[in-house]
């Protein structure tokens, strides 16, 4: 081959590379162009946010002369989160009911929140994890963007609380839906839980 | 003087039997104090259905509640019994008598086109009050315990006066634990109480008196339009809560009476 020749390879070879390396870039550039991809909502925030303000209703004091203080605050904490016209299906609040307990509208529903937040002591809801193969615990948390507009979230729950007034530890299993509207409020809610049971210990006696 | 002694003990002792001072008056039964679960304790294939108004979870939870003793008319009101209470107080009677009389041989049918007011006016008037909702339920129950129907289980269509045309004579069907006919049948009766879908929830345990004011008056038991082949279904059941307009008259309702124990 003579210097001409390889003159005219070498420019064609710088020729390739530069063409390579702009396709390269234009690419890159295209790519740093495109509009992130869209977050959805944080379903495992919105279903922590829950379980948390249920958690923290009985986190408030008795006073030194006797007064209940902090429990309006708990209470509107969790009320926040729903809609006036909220439709609420719960378990029985007292031991002289049977069945669900169908609550309409927050004035109803706040008076079962009021409720739990001065009959139980140590609300202790967990998301219940599942664990499989390498996965050591994940919470599961269901969603599904609703026809009419919002968010439905399910998951599972095991319930432990202490009865304020016998001092009885309970565990329950269950379930929580919630249906939120396109402002992020609560519109439907449902907790389902199995029968109550008093925990104890495996010889038997009462924790 | 020992006799004396002895018949004063007697008398004491005899006092404090259960229901030995509280004979009831004619025409009614004593249904005794004590607790009883009202509302719907058990679950119907409806409740997993979404798509059924969602207003008629009213019957749920069921309540632990304590009734002191009152007295419960045997039977509903009669035509005979109404129109004793229209000639003592010149009130109208009912727009479908004819020409203002009962009917011949209409007399034992339970009277009805009978409006709330009209109804609290004839207890009153026989110095009784219609009973609150949980009155009327736990004697609707006789005695039995969380069961739908006054006579058990069973939707037993020959047990209640389904169907027919109308308003039946009143006592025609075996009466429950209580000696009460047709708490379940024949026509809806008025209770005391405002209705309100959202009670249950917060609901008085100890003689709850109903909501303080309402739209609508509660109305319980079966009517005759209830009845079908299958039976009556929860329409006719202990624990199904219906409301009507204090204001209506109509053809399936009409009341008995309660009275208080003093």
């Amino acid at each position: 081959m003579n210097s001409k020749g390889s003159g005219r390879m070498g420019r064609l070879t710088v020729l390739t590379v530069f063409t390579l390396l702009a396709a390269v870039a234009v690419q890159a550039q295209d790519a740093s162009e495109e509009p992130p991809a869209e977050s959805g909502p944080d379903i495992l925030q919105m279903a922590v946010e829950w379980v948390d303000r249920l958690n923290d209703l009985d986190e408030w004091t008795i006073s030194l002369d006797g007064r209940e203080t902090g429990v309006e605050e708990r209470v509107d904490s969790l009320m926040e989160l729903f809609t006036p016209d909220v439709l609420a299906q719960v378990p029985p609040h007292d031991e002289k009911q049977i069945g669900p307990v169908l609550l309409r509208g927050s004035e109803q529903l706040r008076l079962w929140v009021d409720k739990v937040a001065r009959s139980q002591v140590q609300i202790d809801y967990k998301l219940q994890l599942q664990t499989q193969s390498e996965f050591e615990g994940e919470p599961m948390i269901y969603s599904k963007q609703l026809p009419w507009g919002g968010l439905g979230l399910s998951f599972r729950v095991n319930a432990n609380y202490i009865s304020r007034q016998d001092r009885t530890s309970y565990l329950e299993y269950g379930a929580v839906f919630l249906q939120y509207n396109e402002e992020g409020k609560i519109q439907r809610l449902r907790l389902l839980l199995s029968e109550k049971s008093e925990v104890v210990d495996s010889a038997g006696d009462q924790i | 003087m020992k006799r004396i002694i002895a018949l004063t003990i007697l008398c004491y002792v005899y006092a404090a039997l259960p229901g030995a001072a509280q004979t009831a008056p004619d025409g009614m039964e004593l249904i005794p104090d004590g607790e009883f679960w009202m509302g719907r304790s058990h679950t119907l294939w409806r409740d997993g259905q979404d798509s059924v108004p969602r207003a008629k979870m009213d019957d749920r939870p069921a309540n632990l509640v304590h009734l002191d003793a009152f007295y419960m008319d045997k039977t509903e009101v009669t035509n005979s019994d109404y129109a004793a209470f229209l000639e003592a107080t010149g009130t109208e009677p009912p727009w479908h008598w004819h020409f203002g009389e009962i009917r011949e041989g209409l007399e034992t049918q339970a009277v009805f086109n009978v409006n709330w007011y009209e109804a609290d006016a004839f207890c009153s008037a026989a110095g009784k009050r219609l009973p609150t909702e949980a009155e009327w339920e736990k004697a609707a129950r006789g005695g039995l315990d969380r069961q739908p129907f006054p006579w058990g289980w069973k939707d037993d269509y020959e047990s209640g006066a389904f169907g027919g045309t109308g308003a039946h004579a009143v006592g025609e069907h075996p009466p429950n634990g209580y000696g009460l006919h047709d708490m379940s049948a024949n026509v809806l009766e008025w209770t005391n109480d405002w209705y309100d879908p959202t009670y249950y929830p917060f609901m008085p345990k100890v003689n709850p008196q109903g909501p303080e004011d309402g739209l609508y008056k509660s109305t319980r038991g079966g009517a005759w339009t209830v009845g079908g082949r299958g039976g009556a279904g929860e329409r006719a059941s202990n624990f199904y809560r219906n409301f009507s307009d204090p204001e209506l008259r109509g053809l399936t309702i009409g009341f008995r009476c309660a009275m208080s124990v003093d």
